[in-house]
């Protein structure tokens, strides 16, 4: 499993890949085509598995939304998505004094504060678009399946003018084919709407949050909920009792026989089951490479558009 | 001797690590666990349910479901100025007033339950809800003008209607309210729009109160539902698992109001008047949510004397009562071949 700073994915993947070792990879896959399409070739070529740990698709709340709403056409036509990842924080850490000493060159960084701080640093990393955005472009192309033929952007470091060289706000426009748009803000001076992807058709929206999806129907007012609950034969999976008020609901006081299973760690743990179930059977992952890799793509596009204040197509770095 | 034997056990049961990979690699891949939940406000309380697996058309259907519910809500509440009850209530002591299909058929099976019994079950104490000020949420004890006069506007022999759906009060003031059928009704109309679409596995919920179980819940053995102790809240009284049965309880937690010391709950026992103060909580198993739960109000009113009459004349309705005179052990009066009760379980 790797879990260091971008820049290096590709060199320990390929290197494991070539020693006859299956791969997790967190993403980004890398920080540039060349090394996705080594890595990917590496893999095939010594048969092994290779896997970007995109792991919104293990979380079951998005996999119920993806297959019960998105699959199911319950939105009509999209033509919009809007997505966020809003933070109120530099996301710079602090070295400690007990660690001054410490000479962090031979592993590649200039300094300490560079090895901490490695997701400031484009050397490093591919910028907030890379990391929190990488996400979200996954997501948004799972759930549109498509991905996108062209890209604007703007940005800049606005907040933290600290020495980094990466923004700390990325507005981002993804064009989709079919008259689809994604507008995707990464900010880091307000955490106000956090972190969710909104949907929105002609008949519905569906918002994206973490281990619980709502939707909201056009035609009516009102929110539906929808989760997903490991349900257990041997407990309770409710409790009866006098009516609750809608207000006042609570599934979780007694009832341990549905216990909600959304959500980030259930995510991670979905994923590393499936990747063991993978190397053991055969089953397919469900984040393809050459999805993470239009991902990759994807982000190199906007970080292009945010120097050059164009239009770039993602297929150009192909 | 002893230790040498224990030792040559754990050596015998101690996996190799070949072993291990070997049970490792023979393990089936995990099949999904994840039931989809789904829920949605509505009647003052949340609606939800639950669907199996392997069913991708949980929320596509839940909508059609909540349709369902809306709109018997639009019908049904006294909340909504416009709905049809209100419109009932306003205009039928004045007039005769046409009502539509849905409502016309809950008016005639309240008739029968009124009927079956012996009045425990009245949706016509609007007025008498209201002179106690529950209906407001700010009870108080009335005047006895004020409950006579209540009282006199009460009662199901004071309305009359007909096959048409003409409906007339024959007292001023008479008011209908179907908050102990109205949840119930509506689950078992919306589960047939969702067996319509050819879904047997599913556990629907309204509020905790009322729920209807399709099919045999996850594991064959029946839809396992515990039931929330109504004082040591963080108790159960027991568990039931129902096999394709629904479920009703009716409790005095919501509001209760203090008089001479001693405490009662917001039920009204419609032939006096007055709160009850017997029944703790009463949970009802039906063949549908409707009767479970308006039979789990008449039951909570009219008492074990009732349950056990009713019970011993309606085969397959089982009732579990707290009573106030025995708060550590419920009463179970009649059975079904679609449910088991259990009090081991906590």
């Amino acid at each position: 499993m790797i879990a260091t700073p971008p820049w290096l994915h590709g060199e320990i993947a390929i290197g494991s890949l070539a020693a006859g070792k299956h791969v997790l990879c967190e993403p980004p896959m890398a920080t540039d085509a060349r090394a996705c399409e080594e890595m990917i070739s590496v893999a095939q070529k010594n048969q092994r598995i290779l896997h970007i740990g995109y792991q919104q698709q293990y979380d079951p709340s998005n996999w119920a939304a993806y297959r019960n709403i998105m699959k199911q056409g319950l939105l009509g036509d999209v033509y919009t998505v809007e997505a966020t990842h809003h933070t109120n924080s530099s996301a710079r850490l602090e070295s400690p004094s007990s660690d001054a000493k410490f000479d962090p060159r031979p592993w590649g960084y200039s300094s300490l504060e560079h090895l901490l701080n490695w997701r400031l640093y484009q050397q490093y990393s591919s910028g907030p678009m890379g990391d929190e955005g990488g996400s979200i472009v996954s997501t948004i192309n799972w759930f549109l399946d498509a991905v996108p033929t062209s890209v604007q952007a703007m940005g800049g470091i606005y907040s933290y003018k600290d020495g980094r060289d990466v923004d700390d706000h990325v507005y981002a426009t993804l064009d989709y084919p079919n008259a689809r748009t994604a507008m995707l803000s990464v900010i880091q001076s307000n955490g106000f709407e956090g972190s969710y992807i909104q949907i929105l058709g002609t008949k519905g929206t569906l918002i994206l949050g973490n281990g619980e999806s709502l939707l909201f129907m056009e035609e009516r007012n009102g929110v539906t909920s929808v989760s997903t609950a490991a349900v257990s034969g041997s407990q309770p999976v409710l409790d009866a009792s006098a009516t609750r008020r809608a207000e006042g609901a609570d599934h979780s006081a007694l009832a341990q026989g549905a216990a909600a299973t959304g959500g980030v760690r259930e995510a991670f743990q979905n994923e590393i089951a499936a990747f063991c179930g993978a190397i053991r059977t055969g089953a397919p992952l469900r984040c393809s490479l050459s999805d993470a890799r239009n991902v990759v793509l994807t982000c190199l596009a906007i970080n292009k558009a945010l120097k050059s204040q164009e239009r770039v197509r993602p297929q150009e770095f192909a | 001797m002893h230790k040498v034997k224990s030792k040559s056990i754990v050596q015998n049961w101690e996996p190799t690590r070949r072993e291990l990979l070997a049970r490792w690699r023979s393990q089936p891949m995990p099949r999904s666990s994840e039931w989809t939940r789904v829920s949605r406000s509505a009647m003052a309380c949340q609606f939800e349910a639950i669907f199996a697996p392997e069913c991708e058309i949980a929320v596509s259907v839940s909508e059609e479901y909540f349709r369902v519910v809306d709109r018997l809500e639009s019908i049904l509440s006294i909340f909504r100025p416009d709905s049809e009850v209100s419109v009932l209530n306003c205009l039928a002591a004045e007039r005769a007033v046409y009502v539509g299909p849905e409502l016309l058929a809950l008016l005639e099976l309240c008739e029968l339950l009124h009927r079956e019994t012996g009045g425990a079950f009245d949706v016509t104490s609007g007025a008498l809800s209201k002179c106690w000020g529950f209906e407001a949420r700010r009870p108080s004890i009335p005047s006895l003008e004020a409950l006579a006069v209540a009282r006199n506007s009460s009662g199901f022999h004071r309305i009359s209607f007909n096959r048409q759906g003409v409906v007339s009060f024959l007292a001023t003031g008479l008011r209908i309210n179907f908050g102990g059928i109205g949840k119930g009704f509506a689950l078992d109309q919306g589960a047939a729009r969702i067996r319509a679409r050819g879904i047997v596995t599913a556990l629907l919920s309204a509020g905790n109160s009322s729920m209807l179980a399709l099919g045999d819940g996850p594991d064959g053995h029946g839809w396992n539902v515990g039931l929330r102790h109504p004082i040591f809240k963080n108790q159960r009284i027991g568990t039931v698992r129902l096999h394709s049965y629904a479920l009703g309880t009716s409790g005095q937690e919501e509001q209760s109001i203090e008089i001479e010391g001693l405490r009662y709950g917001h039920i009204l026992d419609p032939r006096s008047g007055w709160p009850v103060r017997s029944v703790v909580s009463v949970t009802v198993l039906a063949h549908s949510a409707t009767e479970a739960d308006a039979l789990a109000t008449a039951f909570f009113v009219g008492g074990k004397e009732l349950a056990e009459r009713y019970c011993s004349a309606h085969p397959g309705i089982v009732a579990i009562m707290l009573l106030e005179s025995d708060l550590s052990r419920p009463t179970i009066i009649g059975s079904s071949d679609q449910v088991e009760v259990n009090f081991g379980n906590r």
